[in-house]
């Protein structure tokens, strides 16, 4: 926008040798494509989309308390296969929409020993998650309590649920933001060595 | 008959789009075949579309006080325990409503602008009504098809789902409407910008009227925007009042090219310089008011003040706002080398160089507040990575250009046109110049030491000073003319010179917002304490002591309040009430602050969460000058006033004086 | 005339210049201030972390407080919330890559609109001269009529 003053004396403008098209004409005319353009571009973006940085990355180790009050719930434990990591809480609406399919993923989890699967209750009161499992059916596998979020932090989380697909190594391969589908667990489990 | 009602708004709504059509074509026929028949009956084709949307907008605020939760507008943005006053604003407090009364400015101004000009613009006025008439069509169906308030559901729900809390505030009465009527004020000038170039011609007529129209929509969308800091100063509770959000960005883009061109219309007007950069302006500044627009309505960028989000309705606007883009710059680019000015910038001591430079500072501000917005965007687009342009960023970048401005502010209006002696001019501003080194050293003696801080403090100083001299020589030379009383010179040389002292005056006000805005942004304090009753805390060398925490429930909402003493010195002051509220219906909290105003600063409290040992959160601040704001608001808006008032009668006083006007040159064609 | 403006400079002077100290609150409050102003709130995105009512700033707070009384700098704790949620979370754009870009744009926009205000005020100067029109310089309009014109 800080095109030159188009105000010129009329004798410089005829000077010979000059451009037939003044430089802050083309300069209007690359905003008048650009600028559109450019907010054309944006509307097809989720400007709330936050990429992750931990994807590619050691995962963060963790040594929480289990929401059933047993054992900790610790990364150390959990490395050396495949590992999915379920972010969820009771006052996440959407999470209520990916439980079935959680739960059927920690059955097979169980049954083929191809990758381990652990939740962490995000920002929630051990009463309130436990009222929410009643509610919606038992996870098949534990939970670790992330009550004042600090995990989600090393995890980078700024929405629910999140998971994460972290491969034998111990290295996080790919997050879903927002509710799991079968076709999103298909195709992550695959990245992290564990898919069919 | 309620439901009737509101159809017969739809139906006129309606009408006003194909009426809007019909202008459109019979202006630009009459332009082309010049018959004043057809433009004629184009002209009342946009007085009829007044009556047809003030009567859509009247239907669609009486659904609202007579709670016809038919109306699904009405049903989610209003409830039957809202207040009354509350139900007749809640008509613009969401997407479609507020357009509603966007389009309701827009055919307003557009007739007024229509009859107040029809006599003195006849070459013009074709051009003029077809441009607003496709502005109107271009909202219109933005309406219609994409946010239409007026449509019903049946059956109708028991209540409604009640306004959004934050805008259960007085500040929503007035915000928004004064936003608005800045942003479709613009339009105006654009539509006599369209003219000016299909005839490419600009005359003396030409630039009084935008002149007018530019001052009042400035006006107004400064007061916009002062009193939507206003709002969200006392509302939402962080403490301040810009947060340089992109929809906050948005509105300061149009207002920094607006007093771009508020200035160098005037070069124009008295030397008949930059004929094509106005016309460039008023087009950027039209534009501008669309993309912001655009930015609320779309969701393309996150936002506090963002509407709910509808990918169609940000692909309408934006394909308008491309429309609007190609059609304004296009004539540009085509027709502005037969719009030349009549003269030169003859010395860089000059009246026309100064106006040069605020320009320059005020458009590299525009443009670097533009391009930081939409930065993020940018990058996305091109590598996928997400990074933010946010506060710091424009406060490190922006507020030096903008101290610039104020260093002009001072400097500007007491330079001659054409040129001035170098000397003549050091000696001019060196009382100023002393003004600004005393305040310097008192703020060094007060132990500031941050250049940038140091730097703002000289620059305002020296602005308020200059100033102020200014008004005195104006006086002082009145004074002895006719050797009148101090009062009664001041009293004349106010109302002779209404346009140049109105305009002193808005640069008194400007700087008394800067000083505020320097002082409260640089030097305020903050606490967060806990607390229980009998517990005080200090700040900035008051005691607050907590008294107790009450029950205080409204029709609508749960609150609890704090009751605070607050002492200096020993003395008891005052009591303060913070509160905090839960609205039940869109279970939603809100905090109640309170404030406690004085012309050295802020008090500003609010309460907290309250724990189970029967302690309460309570965040304090202490915000110095904040006040001067709002006044240096008060007398920007007098000192408009008066200028707007001078407008009119300048041309008859300056052809009254024995000498003429340098310039005003350009061809009487109309 | 003078005495008026030097009493308007000194009022004005005091009132922007409050008596120190500035600031009465304590140097680790204003120095979580400083830095939580400059981190975004993950979660409700249009705020920082101190402005915002979320959970997760409230924890990001927390964790700020820490790493301060820990000692840490304030380029260490941004990499540390950089590190979790990327550039984004920085409200100021970091000073390398596409974010050190955008440092660039105003000083660049300033040096370039301030040549062609230095280059167009010359020419012009130079065209008027040649068309004659300032080769006899006016009489300077004594201040009183210079006042009236503006009228």
């Amino acid at each position: 926008m800080s095109t030159p003053f188009p105000d010129r004396p009329a004798s410089d403008r005829l000077a010979p040798g000059k451009p037939a098209i003044p430089r802050w004409k083309w300069l209007l005319g690359a905003a008048v494509v650009a600028v559109p353009l450019l907010l054309g571009i944006g509307l097809t973006r989720d400007p709330s989309y936050i990429p992750s940085m931990i994807v590619g990355r050691a995962m963060p180790e963790f040594s929480l308390e289990a929401l059933s009050g047993d054992a900790k719930v610790a990364s150390e434990a959990l490395l050396g296969k495949p590992l999915v990591i379920n972010f969820w809480a009771s006052w996440c609406v959407s999470c209520r929409q990916e439980h079935p399919l959680l739960v059927q993923l920690g059955d097979r989890a169980d049954l083929f020993g191809e990758f381990g699967i652990v939740g962490i209750n995000y920002r929630d009161s051990r009463q309130a998650a436990l009222g929410f499992l009643d509610r919606e059916g038992r996870f098949p596998y534990a939970s670790g309590l992330d009550t004042r979020g600090r995990l989600g932090i090393d995890f980078g989380v700024y929405g629910m649920p999140e998971t994460f697909f972290v491969d034998a190594a111990g290295i996080v391969q790919a997050r879903q933001v927002g509710p799991l589908t079968q076709e999103a667990v298909e195709r992550n489990l695959k990245l992290i060595g564990a898919g069919r | 008959m309620a439901d009737s009602l509101i159809k017969l708004g739809q139906l006129a709504t309606c009408l006003a789009l194909v009426l809007s059509l019909y202008a459109l074509g019979a202006a630009v026929l009459s332009a082309t075949g010049s018959s004043p028949a057809r433009l004629r009956s184009a002209r009342n084709a946009l007085y009829a579309n007044l009556a047809l949307v003030a009567f859509g907008c009247a239907t669609l605020i009486w659904s609202f006080v007579a709670l016809d939760f038919s109306v699904a507008y009405v049903a989610q943005n209003s409830n039957s325990q809202l207040p009354l006053i509350y139900r007749l604003t809640a008509m613009w407090g969401a997407h479609e409503g507020s357009l509603m009364l966007w389009l309701f400015y827009l055919v307003l101004l557009s007739a007024v602008a229509v009859r107040a000009h029809w006599k003195d613009h006849p070459l013009s006025m074709p051009w003029i009504i077809a441009t607003l008439a496709a502005i109107q069509f271009g909202f219109l169906a933005f309406i219609v098809f994409l946010s239409n308030p007026f449509l019903t559901i049946s059956p109708a729900l028991p209540d409604g789902q009640d306004l959004n809390p934050l805008l259960q505030d007085p500040g929503l009465v007035f915000h928004p409407p004064v936003l608005y009527l800045g942003y479709v004020g613009f339009a105006i000038p654009f539509a006599f910008a369209v003219a000016s170039l299909m005839r490419t011609h600009s005359g003396a007529e030409w630039v009084r009227a935008v002149r007018r129209w530019t001052l009042f929509s400035w006006t107004m969308l400064t007061s916009g925007i002062l009193l939507g800091g206003f709002w969200a100063y006392y509302e939402l509770g962080w403490g301040g009042y810009w947060a340089w959000d992109p929809v906050e960005n948005a509105s300061l883009m149009p207002w920094l090219t607006g007093t771009a061109l508020l200035h160098s219309m005037m070069a124009q007007d008295k030397r008949g310089l930059f004929r094509t950069w106005n016309v460039f302006l008023v087009v950027t500044t039209f534009l501008l008011t669309l993309i912001g627009t655009f930015l609320v309505r779309s969701g393309v960028l996150t936002s506090v003040h963002a509407f709910a989000v509808d990918p169609g309705r940000g692909a309408y606007m934006l394909g308008f706002l491309t429309v609007a883009m190609v059609f304004g710059y296009g004539l540009i680019l085509m027709r502005s080398d037969r719009l030349l000015a009549d003269a030169l910038v003859e010395s860089p001591y000059s009246r026309e160089s100064a106006i040069l430079a605020n320009n320059v500072l005020l458009l590299v501000a525009a443009a670097t507040v533009f391009l930081g917005t939409l930065y993020p965007l940018f990058v996305e687009a091109v590598s996928g990575e997400r990074l933010s342009v946010g506060a710091p960023y424009f406060n490190k970048v922006v507020v030096p250009l903008m101290l610039g401005v104020v260093l002009l502010l001072g400097i500007g209006p007491s330079i001659p046109w054409r040129r001035v002696d170098a000397r003549r001019l050091a000696a001019m501003f060196r009382k100023p110049a002393i003004g600004a080194l005393l305040s310097l050293c008192a703020a060094l003696a007060a132990g500031v030491r941050d250049p940038l801080t140091l730097g703002a403090i000289a620059a305002v100083a020296f602005a308020f000073a200059a100033t102020l001299a200014d008004i005195a020589t104006g006086i002082a030379a009145r004074r002895r003319l006719t050797g009148e009383s101090w009062l009664a010179a001041a009293r004349t040389v106010l109302s002779l010179g209404r346009q140049r002292f109105g305009g002193l005056v808005v640069h008194l006000g400007i700087v008394l917002i800067a000083a505020g805005m320097i002082a409260s942004g640089l030097f305020q304090t903050a606490v967060t304490v806990s607390l229980r009753p009998g517990d005080s805390f200090e700040l900035a060398g008051r005691v607050v002591t907590l008294r107790d925490v009450s029950d205080a429930d409204g029709p609508n909402y749960r609150g609890r309040v704090a009751t605070l003493s607050v002492s200096q010195d020993g003395r008891p002051l005052y009591e303060m009430r913070p509160q905090k509220r839960f609205y039940t219906v869109r279970s939603m909290a809100t905090t109640e602050i309170a404030i406690r105003s004085s012309f050295s600063g802020d008090l500003y409290l609010l309460v907290g969460e309250e724990t189970q040992a029967g302690g309460v959160t309570i965040r304090g601040y202490w915000n110095p000058l904040v006040g001067w704001i709002w006044a240096g608001w008060l007398v920007v808006a007098c000192g408009a006033l008066l200028s707007l008032s001078g407008t009119g009668r300048r041309k008859a006083i300056a052809a009254s004086t024995d000498m003429a006007v340098p310039a005003a040159r350009g061809v009487p064609a109309e | 005339m003078k005495r008026t403006l030097a009493a308007a400079a000194l009022a004005f002077t005091v009132a922007a210049a409050p008596a120190a100290p500035f600031r009465t609150e304590a140097p680790e409050e204003a120095q979580v201030r400083e830095i939580g102003a400059k981190l975004r709130c993950p979660v409700c995105q249009s705020e920082n972390i101190l402005d915002s009512q979320s959970g997760t700033a409230r924890e990001m707070i927390a964790v700020l407080r820490e790493q301060l009384a820990l000692g840490r700098s304030e380029a260490e704790i941004l990499g540390y919330f950089r590190s979790r949620y990327g550039d984004y979370v920085l409200l100021s754009p970091p000073a390398s890559g596409f974010g050190g870009v955008i440092w660039l744009v105003p000083p660049l926009l300033l040096a370039a609109a301030g040549a062609v205000y230095i280059l167009l005020v010359r020419r012009n100067a130079e065209a008027a001269r040649r068309a004659g029109q300032a080769s006899q310089p006016r009489a300077p309009l004594d201040e009183q009529s210079l006042r009236r014109l503006e009228l």
